[in-house]
């Protein structure tokens, strides 16, 4: 038989090179009578089939499946994984912005009216307005549980003893300068019993108040040792650390 | 049918093909064991009409790009040094055991190259039809006819040299 010669060019020049060459032979086939007739010759039976027969008999290593399948579950698995783990990490970002937002709400919803009232209010202002009002402004006669209750009869508290050489301490005078300083503001009672279970605006009015009136008793301390130092020849320093000594 | 499934029954015939365009049996295992992986991947979303023709293309592009990574030629089978070609041909009695047989087959089918190699042992080996061959060479039916008759009579003529006694006259 004659084969077309220009099929085996084109056929080769299509193995070497891009589809346009492979365009290129398959046109050529598409025309060309020798090819046609090559085409029919195909059809028949091919007597290699039997000849070839023995490699239908090859089978593949079991091992070879083995690693196929271990090697696609595991490439399989990483974005399994990683979707999980970003889930996860999602879901722990949610669940921390939820808790940042409900805790600001929370922050700002306890806030109350007289909390920020508390906060404004410094020792000077509220001496001006007790010397103005001749009344406590903050009013916390409510003691605590396992506080004494002050008693509006009390007798003002023991002079300060301060244990320094002569010349006179004048104690007297100490006192004077310090018993109207300790006592006002602990006095007549406008705060209501606290319920047997505070809400938690109560318990930060209730602290606000408490650090009040330290910030109170603090300062007339402060002012009373300015007051008695100059005429005790000690500095304020000593002095408190001397009262603090005191049982 | 599941993955698992896919890739058990289309086993054997992936590394058929792989086996015939490699010519050398780790090289053949290498490539169906890629294209085993490719089944599993994506056998699932192919027409199961369609199915013999992309995994027979699956098999063979997986066996053309070993064999273009290693840049070597295919290995012989079972690492055996290919026959002289210019040796006499050996006798039917060298060629008794099965194994002796394939290997002479195999040899022969190197020697074709592509397509003719892969063009023979998808429609005598594995009885492909001319369309699924077309598709999964991605070659006009004309072409791929006149592909296998001409490889088919280069086989031929490569047995009868070799194998005489193999070919029927």
């Amino acid at each position: 038989m004659t084969y077309c010669t220009q099929f085996d060019a084109l056929a080769e020049a299509a193995a070497l090179g891009g589809p346009r060459e492979a365009r290129a032979l398959d046109a050529h086939v598409a025309t060309c009578a020798a090819c046609a007739a090559e085409a029919v010759l195909a059809d028949d039976a091919s007597d290699l089939v039997d000849v070839l027969a023995p490699l239908r008999a090859e089978v593949c290593p079991p091992a070879v499946v083995t690693a196929a399948l271990r090697d696609a579950r595991r490439t399989a698995r990483p974005p399994v994984r990683a979707a999980r783990t970003f889930s996860r990490l999602r879901v722990a970002t949610l669940a921390f912005a939820v808790t940042l937002v409900v805790g600001l709400a929370l922050r700002l919803s306890l806030a109350s009216p007289a909390e920020v009232a508390l906060d404004r209010t410094d020792a000077p202002a509220l001496e001006v307005a007790t010397a103005e009002t001749g009344a406590p402004l903050v009013e916390l006669s409510t003691p605590a549980p396992d506080a004494p209750a002050a008693d509006p009869t009390d007798k003002p508290d023991e002079p300060v003893k301060v244990d320094v050489a002569p010349p006179d301490p004048a104690p007297e005078r100490v006192a004077a300068a310090a018993a109207p300083r300790l006592r006002p503001t602990l006095t007549s009672a406008t705060v209501p019993p606290p319920d047997p279970a505070p809400t938690a605006s109560d318990t930060l009015a209730a602290v606000h108040g408490l650090r009040l009136a330290l910030a109170v008793v603090r300062d007339a301390r402060r002012e009373g040792l300015a007051a008695v130092a100059p005429e005790l020849g000690r500095p304020q320093v000593a002095l408190a650390s001397s009262i603090s000594e005191l049982p | 049918m599941s993955s698992d499934a896919l890739v058990r029954q289309y086993a054997d015939f992936a590394y058929r093909v792989a086996l015939g365009v490699t010519g050398g049996e780790a090289d053949a295992a290498d490539a169906t064991q890629e294209a085993l992986v490719s089944i599993w991947r994506h056998g699932a979303d192919v027409p199961a009409e369609r199915m013999r023709a992309w995994v027979a293309r699956v098999a063979r592009n997986a066996a053309l790009d070993l064999i273009r990574r290693r840049s070597v030629r295919p290995q012989p089978l079972a690492g055996e040094a290919l026959p002289d070609p210019a040796c006499p041909a050996p006798g039917p009695d060298a060629l008794s055991e099965a194994g002796d047989v394939r290997r002479e087959l195999a040899a022969a089918l190197e020697r074709l190259g592509e397509p003719f190699r892969s063009l023979v042992v998808l429609r005598d080996v594995e009885g492909l039809t001319y369309d699924e061959i077309a598709e999964t060479l991605s070659l006009p039916l004309t072409t791929v006819k006149v592909y296998l008759h001409r490889g088919r009579a280069r086989l031929r003529a490569a047995l009868t040299a070799s194998v005489p006694d193999l070919v029927p006259q």
